[in-house]
């Protein structure tokens, strides 16, 4: 397995007035080439900052504070994405790395039809393409994406929801990357909608190998479409592994606790159980294990949390990694 | 509570001429005491239209609304306002259903001193820390002084249950209370829900687009299914969920995703329609409003609406072919 992506000790700071929030607290982790990993988190974990991150749009008052981001392209030329200049940087977006944003549906500017945004973002990479080529391409990918050709003549505004998070795929599409990003796709969406859109990206990756980096928190889509999983918590990612691994048999307290959390159509409801407490705020961070104050672990006496001051996470075997000292003790 | 042949429109305008959308067709529904009743569906089918008809914020353009048997747009005086403090709702966005410029206390109190529930702001503080150990926000008072914006969703949703509580309503109208809240937090909101139903047989009404939560918070109550605007279909959920009937209930559930990675391979069936997409709602089907997407669709389904009927064996249904679906003689037609 090639790596794409290899972030390494990324730190990402935000800037308030009542002090400084770090938002991604020293991630490290390894993207394969052609998988899909999924990023799952609660609001305010950090995974769309981890994403900003990866794409380099960070704005102040949030600022990157160290760390590497590592890209191997297909030829096989390491860069850091965090050494490059904006221009630099600019001719990698969206050819090789691309995104579609959360509430991706508000993305499209309602004044110019479907046909234009195809056009514009092409050119703007390469100003000698024809219009013909792009919308020959765009053709391909409307195809692709189970929409009729004359959506590329409407506005915006005459597009529903699925159709219109249906446009934006194809649209980070067009200059055939070989990362995309998508941040919570189906959010906001029926679960009709979702299950058309998680389709098209399974079929999509099926076809072209592309990888994808899915960020939601919305655990049953994950384990339908994803080859690994990291899980973020209070700006760390806490365990990352083979999705199988991960959801069967979860090595940290955090995660179990997730699994238990979320209820299915099919499962014993009664076996269903909540998470105590609330997600530390950021600002006043708990000491040691950030988990600690809601971990049936360390209530249980298992585990000494204000001592445990584990920032790396520890291989456990078949490729997975864990932050939990206590690891073994997760059933 | 009784719903009997309610309906609701919007007026909208397409170009020059006006329009009336059906937003709600002739509902039928009866809310026993006690009872959680969760009503699913696509947006814009008409679920928190449903809601809000329930709660006497929109008044049908015909049919009754019913509150112990009497029409609530009739009730004056006394009997009114018994109506409005046994009907409370809670709504999906926690942050807009709180005035920002006001402490939790000062919005709280208020419908309490103005029902003379409380007599004083002082008995007012006792009834909300009652009310806010219950819903898990301990300790009260270091919430009661803060402003919307410096709590969490998960909090202010726990607030908005505990404002319907305060009043000692009969039912509450739940429109989405889970789905701004974040996972590992929602389980505890449906948990306490489902607690006040049983410790204060309070009837719910949840609505959700979300069929797990519904299974979980009314694993002894009754389903409703809508579709632009009509009763689809009406059942105890548990029986709804391992016997769908109707071909659009059918599809919901096949697109539910199934978190277990073990079971992926079934999850890549097609789902059982023949388009994606929802009829534009100024532009319906003729007869049943599901059939251009349905694959059991013949030619009765496009000539007549089907009326909500009791199956043999199952519950209400609004479906010409139910019979020939449940015993399987019906086959699917996909394009």
């Amino acid at each position: 397995m090639k790596p794409i992506l290899k972030i390494r000790h990324l730190c990402i700071d935000y800037e308030t007035k009542r002090g400084t929030i770090r938002a991604c607290d020293d991630v490290s982790f390894t993207i394969y080439r052609g998988e899909i990993v999924g990023i799952i988190g609660e609001s305010g974990s950090g995974k769309s900052t981890l994403a900003s991150g990866i794409l380099k749009i960070i704005r102040p008052p949030g600022r990157i504070v160290s760390g590497k981001i590592l890209y191997y392209p297909s030829d096989g030329k390491c860069v850091d994405l965090l050494q490059l200049s904006v221009e630099e940087f600019a001719k990698l977006r969206w050819t090789n790395i691309t995104t579609v944003f959360q509430a991706a549906q508000n993305v499209l500017n309602p004044t110019m039809r479907i046909r234009d945004h195809f056009i514009e973002t092409a050119q703007a990479h390469d100003p000698h393409l024809s219009k013909e080529v792009i919308l020959k391409k765009a053709k391909e990918l409307f195809k692709e994406v189970r929409l009729e050709e004359r959506i590329l003549n409407c506005y915006p505004h005459q597009l529903s929801g699925g159709m219109k998070q249906r446009t934006i795929i194809a649209l980070s599409l067009l200059l055939n990357p070989d990362l995309l990003i998508l941040d919570e796709p189906t959010t906001a969406l029926d679960v009709i909608t979702q299950w058309y859109i998680l389709n098209i990206l399974r079929r999509i990756h099926e076809e072209t190998g592309i990888t994808m980096i899915f960020l939601t928190h919305d655990i049953s889509i994950i384990g339908s479409i994803v080859d690994r999983i990291a899980v973020m918590y209070c700006a760390q990612i806490v365990e990352y592994g083979k999705v199988e691994d991960v959801f069967l048999r979860p090595s940290h307290p955090y995660t179990k606790g997730l699994m238990r959390a979320v209820p299915s159509l099919w499962d014993d409801t009664s076996k269903r159980e909540a998470i105590p407490g609330y997600p530390p705020n950021l600002l006043s961070i708990p000491k040691g294990c950030r988990f600690g104050p809601r971990c049936y672990l360390a209530r249980g006496g298992l585990c000494d949390a204000e001592k445990q001051i584990q920032t790396q996470m520890i291989s456990i075997g078949n490729e997975r990694y864990s932050l939990c000292g206590c690891w073994k003790q997760v059933k | 509570m009784e719903l009997k042949n309610a309906s609701f429109s919007f007026e909208a305008s397409q170009g020059r001429e006006k329009k009336k959308i059906g937003a709600l067709v002739d509902i039928n529904l009866s809310i026993e005491e006690g009872e959680i009743i969760t009503v699913v569906g696509e947006s814009g089918c008409g679920k928190t239209t449903l809601g809000k008809l329930i709660a006497g914020i929109y008044k049908p353009a015909e049919g009754q609304v019913l509150y112990k048997g009497h029409d609530i747009w009739k009730l004056r005086g006394k009997s009114f306002k018994e109506y409005r403090l046994g009907v409370q709702m809670v709504h999906q966005d926690s942050y807009a259903a709180l005035n920002p410029n006001k402490t939790i206390f000062q919005s709280l109190s208020l419908p309490l001193r103005q029902h003379k529930i409380a007599k004083n702001s002082g008995q007012a503080a006792d009834i909300l820390f009652q009310y806010f150990n219950e819903v898990g926000l301990n300790p009260p008072e270091i919430f009661l002084e803060k402003y919307p914006h410096q709590l969490s969703g998960g909090q202010r949703q726990r607030i908005l249950l505990a404002r319907a509580l305060s009043v000692q309503p009969k039912l509450i109208v739940a429109d989405e209370p889970v789905s701004m809240v974040d996972v590992s937090l929602r389980l505890s909101l449906l948990n306490l829900m489902a607690k006040m139903n049983r410790k204060y047989r309070i009837s719910f009404v949840y609505i959700t687009h979300d069929l797990s939560t519904a299974r979980y918070i009314a694993s002894n109550g009754r389903i409703m299914v809508m579709y632009l605007g009509r009763q689809i279909a009406l059942d105890k959920i548990q029986h709804a969920i391992e016997h769908p009937v109707h071909p659009y209930f059918q599809a919901l559930i096949k697109a539910v995703p199934d978190p277990n990675p073990k079971r992926r391979s079934k999850y890549a069936p097609e789902l059982p329609l023949r388009s994606l997409d929802m009829p534009n709602l100024l532009d319906l089907p003729s007869g049943c409003k599901f059939n251009p997407r349905c694959p059991y669709c013949v030619r009765r389904c496009i000539e007549e609406e089907p009326r909500l009927r009791k199956l043999e064996g199952g519950g209400l249904i609004a479906c010409h072919r139910a019979e020939e679906i449940m015993a399987g003689t019906a086959k699917p037609q996909m394009p």
